[in-house]
Formats: C-alpha cells, structure tokens, sequence
C-alpha cells in the first residue's frame, strides 16, 4: 500500500503541491491527471526519492522511498529516461541489472522481440514510441511491486498500448502489484484505470467518481422528427457545451444539473432522448475549465 | 554497489586505455630526458613537464567531467536517482572507478620507469614505489578537489567555470599582485615574468600544494622560488634516492587530506537538491563572484594593451548573461554584482602602499 501525507513542495517561492493525501491499495491501477504543470511529475519523483520532500511522507508498506532498499521494489518510467549517445537496449538492460539484479532477460527478450526492436542499434536512432517501448521491457522485465509511469501512454501506436495494458493487469493479477499512471490519454485512463485521482491548484481535489460528482454538467443523447440545428437548444435556453449532430441524431453535453437541463430538452419535442453518463475527459475539462473561468 | 562498480569499470575500460597511454608517454618521455642527464635534458628538452602537468590536471577535470556530468543534466536524475542506491553509493563508486584507473595507470608507468631505472644503478626502488604512491595519491587528491568545485555548479557549465575559476584563484591573485608590484617599483622589476609563470602555470601549483607550502611559510619570495622548484618536483627526486621527514609528511598530509575528501564529496554530492540542477547557480562563489574577479583579473594583467582591456567589460557582461540566463540585470542584482567587483578588487588593492593605478 501506497501511503501520502502531508506532502508539500516548492521551487523557490512557486508551491507546487500543498497537502497532498492519498492513499493507494495494492492490486490497484491508478490513474493520475491533471494539467501540464499541475504536480504530476513532481508528485513522482517525490514518490520515488528524487526529490526530498520539504514536508510530509511518502510510504510503501510503511517504509520511506528515501531508503534505498525500498526502491528496490519501486520502478519509475519517467517522461523522458536517460540514455547515452551510445545506449542501445542491450546494454540499457546490463545497467538497469546492475541496480535490479532480479531483472528478469527473458521476459525483456521477448517485449523487445514482439516491438521488433533491434538491440544492437542505439536508443538514438529510435524514434520517441519506440524508446518508450523498450523501457515499457526494462519496466516488466523488473516486475516491481510499485509501477509509477510518468505520461504512460505518450507516443506508443494503438498495437503497443494495447499490449502494454494488457501486460500491466496481469503484472497487477500475478503479482499484487500496484501501478500509477499519469497520461493526458484520458479516455484510455477511464477505461484501464480501477481509480483516478486529479491533480489541481496543488492539491488532489477530486479522486475517483468524486470528479463526476462534482461536475454541474449532464449528457443525452436524441433523435428528432425534423432536422435540429444548435440554434434551437441556445433558444431554449441551454447552456451548450459540446454537440454533435449527425442528421435527426444529437449527442449533447449541457451546463447544469439533470433539473435544469432536462425540462429544456423536453420543450424542444424530441422523438427520443436518452441520459449518458459524463465520461472522464469531458468531467475533466468542465471541473478545469469552471475553475479557470472562476480563477479569472 | 559492487555490480556498480563493476559496470562502471567495464564501461571505463576505453578511458582506462586513454589515460594508459598518457601515462605510458609521459614516463616514457620523463624518464627518457631524466635518464639522458639532467643538464642535457635541459638543453635538449624532450617535453616539457610544464606541459604535462597541465595535461594531469586536464586529466582529473575530464574525468570530473565523465563521471559526474550527467548527474548535472536534469533529464537523467529521474533514472539515476529513483534507482535502488542511495546517492552516496553512487558517488562512491564513481570515486572508485577513477581510484581504480589512477591506480592502473600509475601501476603501469611504474612498471615502464621500473624497468628503465634497472638499466643504471644507484636507484632507491623503496623511494620510487613511494613516489608513485605519493603520485598517484596527489593525482586522485586533485580530482576530488576539481569533482567537489565541478559540483558545486547547478549545471556543467556553473561547474566548469568553478573549477577552472577557483583552481587559478590563487595563481590569478598572486601573479596580479606581483604585476602590479613590478610596475610600481623597480626593485620589484624581476617579478614581472615570474608572474606570467604563475598565470601559465597555474595549474602546476593546484591550490592544494599552495595551501601546503603557504601553511608552513608565509613568504611570497620564499613561494616565488618554490613555484620554480616544484615545477620539477616529482620527477627530478627520484635522484636524491631518500625519503626524508618532510616527504613522508607532505604524503601524510595527502593522505588525510584524501581521507577527507572521500568522505567529504559523497556528501556533498547527495546534498545538492535535485530540483536546483541544470538551473541557474545558487552559489555565491561560482559565477556571481569568477566573473567580476577575472574580469578585474585579465585588466590588471593587460597592461599594455587599452583595447583589450575595454573588450574584457563587454565580454564578461556576455558571460555574465550567459551563466544568469537572462540579458536582464535587476537592480538589485546590480547592486549585488557592484559589491561583489568591489570585493574582488581586494586582492588587487594596494596593501602595501604601493599604487595600484595600474588596476584602472
């Protein structure tokens, strides 16, 4: 288990997180969102010990990522990973064995065989997906038991992320592990994550459905006997947020509650409506963009 | 750690042939002028040993600079310090890692100068192996002194300038005192070259053999003519074939001062704040402080020259923007650069009534 406290850190007078709480149960995948510059980064490299918090803990059963002995079960994939002019992923591998010596060569062999990457070229010559997929190999070939990756999903094609989820939740069924994951790939998040947590003004302000909850926004889907245009849903006094129109059929997202917006519908005469649920991206944006609008 | 070190000695093995081969040249061309006569050598110079220190101490900046680079480079510290070993380690093995190739190196010129010496007679063997320790020792000293002001900068830039900066410091110092002290009195006259000796060959005389010679003897006259001798100071002993007290001090005081180094730049290491990195310096006597000082530096030892001492302002303020980051200067911060030109002025103000007009 995956224990914050209090966490708070600063670059100089800028406070990038304030009190951070969280906790996450093993055997979990975790989602965690939030804005470019919202803390994400910085919350990982205070999770993995690059960083020394100013205030509050990190713990991983109890023990501090401080410790090196408990890194040992920790594996962070950042952003952007080292590698020399000279690395190739052979010998990526030899050193990442030297700090994680169960690193386990087969199970890279075959990651590295499936991306068809060729080991003997230099990880400069790849291009930024394919970086990505041979750390993704160096990541299960470690087989942590705490997974944090950092924008997870960037620059991978549609193929490799699909076999890279599909390797995190057997890594999570097998092993009890516990991954997080940052990516602004939210839709994807929504579907693979068993929570989420998103990251605002410093702190974890929502986490989980708590995002939804606080979101003053609603969904439907209609169709109509006539032809509808945008027009006649600002005249009927809706707040339109996203609409899409494809002949009868309408899928819209209204500003407001269920109260508000579903009268408004009505008046408008449809032949057949339907509530959707809000998804993550969309729940997203609404929470940022009122606090935004509000912060300006 | 051990597997560490281990990567770390298998991925050194081309530097290791690198600094071989230097060392291999070195005793060969040392050892070849010595052994062909002291007087001859001086007449036909081989190499000019000036030279080599000077490639000894680029030795120890570039493995500075090797081993602990890319902990300067923010992009690399989210592998390097997530990984399961505590930063100490890391430096530890690093410091290792370059014991390791000192120790091979000098092991291999032994060998080289061993075999040599074998071919006269009247050598001390005991008082050579000494020596090579002694070396070998002074060499690993220097790099832990130009790896602890190297990581002092936030970035390889701020550690650059550190090292060179502060590794002349005191050369800088003394051969502008003796500049000026030549132009302002005659008597003074003959101090005027030994000063361009200091400049050209400061790095021969590292801070640390200063501060060792300066502790027992505060005589700048008595310095002048030391600075002549230890040009010499490794090679030529191997002649006098005994091991007196003050040299079995001098490598003592190596030693412990080794003792502190190995325990004092792992710490420091690990104490520098890894959000600071590849940001602007923090450190008071990094650029903030060199910039002003070598500015004021090279206008008190161009004397001759007007034009080039106008180029030095604009230059240094370039410089300046470069390691600031900015082309801006607040006015707070101009008042802060003000002071500290002020301050490295004081090296170059006339403390013994003599003018220093020749500053300006």
């Amino acid at each position: 288990m995956i224990e914050i406290k209090g966490l708070s850190h600063s670059f100089g007078k800028h406070v990038v997180l304030q009190d951070v709480d969280l906790t996450v149960e093993s055997g979990k995948v975790l989602g965690l969102v939030g804005i470019n510059g919202a803390g994400k980064s910085t919350l990982f490299r205070l999770m993995t010990g690059i960083y020394k918090p100013q205030q509050g803990e990190v713990f991983y059963d109890g023990k501090s990522p401080l410790i090196d002995t408990t890194r040992q079960d920790i594996f962070l994939l950042p952003d952007d990973p080292y590698f020399t002019a000279q690395t190739t992923t052979k010998s990526m591998f030899k050193l990442y064995k030297t700090f994680y010596p169960n690193a386990n060569k087969a199970v890279y062999n075959e990651i590295i065989s499936y991306f068809g990457l060729d080991e003997k070229k230099p990880l400069r010559s790849f291009s930024k997906g394919m970086r990505r997929q041979a750390y993704i190999a160096i990541a299960f070939a470690i087989a942590p038991k705490y997974l944090l990756l950092d924008e997870a999903f960037d620059g991978l094609d549609p193929l490799a992320r699909k076999m890279f989820k599909e390797r995190i939740r057997k890594h999570v069924t097998e092993n009890n592990a516990t991954v997080i994951i940052s990516s602004h790939a939210l839709l994807e998040l929504e579907e693979f994550c068993d929570d989420y947590v998103m990251i605002d003004e410093k702190h974890v302000v929502a986490s989980g459905s708590a995002l939804e909850e606080r979101v003053n926004m609603c969904r439907y889907q209609m169709a109509f006997v006539e032809t509808p245009n945008e027009a006649m849903f600002t005249a009927a006094g809706l707040k339109v947020v996203n609409l899409k129109i494809t002949g009868r059929f309408v899928v819209g997202v209204f500003d407001g509650s269920k109260e508000e917006v579903l009268p408004k519908l009505q008046s408008l005469g449809p032949a057949v409506m339907d509530e959707i649920a809000l998804n993550f991206e969309e729940a997203f944006i609404e929470s940022l963009d009122k606090r935004i609008r509000r912060v300006e | 750690m051990v597997n560490y070190y281990k990567y770390r000695i298998s991925k050194s093995i081309p530097t290791m042939i690198v600094t071989i081969v230097f060392g291999l040249l070195m005793g060969l061309s040392t050892f070849i002028t010595r052994l062909g006569g002291y007087y001859d050598s001086k007449r036909f110079p081989i190499v000019s040993l000036d030279a080599f220190s000077v490639l000894f101490f680029i030795e120890a900046f570039a493995l500075a600079y090797l081993e602990f680079s890319s902990f300067r480079n923010k992009r690399n510290l989210d592998t390097w310090f997530s990984f399961p070993l505590s930063r100490e380690k890391i430096a530890m093995v690093h410091m290792a890692n370059v014991f390791t190739i000192y120790a091979v190196q000098t092991f291999v010129f032994s060998i080289l100068g061993m075999a040599l010496m074998s071919l006269y007679s009247g050598f001390n063997y005991l008082y050579f192996i000494v020596a090579m320790f002694a070396m070998m020792i002074y060499y690993f000293l220097v790099f832990c002194f130009i790896s602890a002001t190297f990581l002092f900068g936030n970035s390889v830039q701020d550690g650059a300038l550190s090292v060179i900066g502060w590794i002349n410091l005191p050369s800088a110092i003394t051969s502008a005192y003796y500049m000026i002290l030549s132009y302002a009195d005659e008597e003074y006259y003959l101090f005027r070259s030994e000063s361009v000796s200091l400049s050209v060959n400061a790095p021969i005389n590292s801070l640390i053999t200063k501060l060792e010679y300066l502790i027992n003897e505060r005589n700048y006259k008595a310095y002048v003519k030391y600075v002549k001798a230890h040009q010499d100071y490794f090679y030529d002993r191997y002649f006098d074939a005994d091991l007196s007290t003050g040299k079995i001090v001098s490598i003592c005081v190596w030693a412990v001062l080794l003792i502190v180094a190995a325990i004092a730049l792992p710490k420091l290491f690990s104490s520098r704040p890894t959000e600071k990195i590849a940001g602007v310096s923090d450190f008071f006597l990094c650029f903030d402080f060199l910039i002003p000082f070598y500015t004021l530096f090279f206008i008190a030892v161009t004397q001759e020259s007007i034009v080039l001492k106008l180029f030095f302002i604009p230059t240094a303020y370039v410089a300046y923007c470069y390691y600031r980051k900015s082309p801006k200067i607040t006015i707070k911060r101009f008042i802060v650069l003000i002071v500290l030109f002020v301050i490295a002025c004081i090296p170059f103000l006339d403390i013994l009534g003599i003018s220093n007009s020749y500053i300006f």
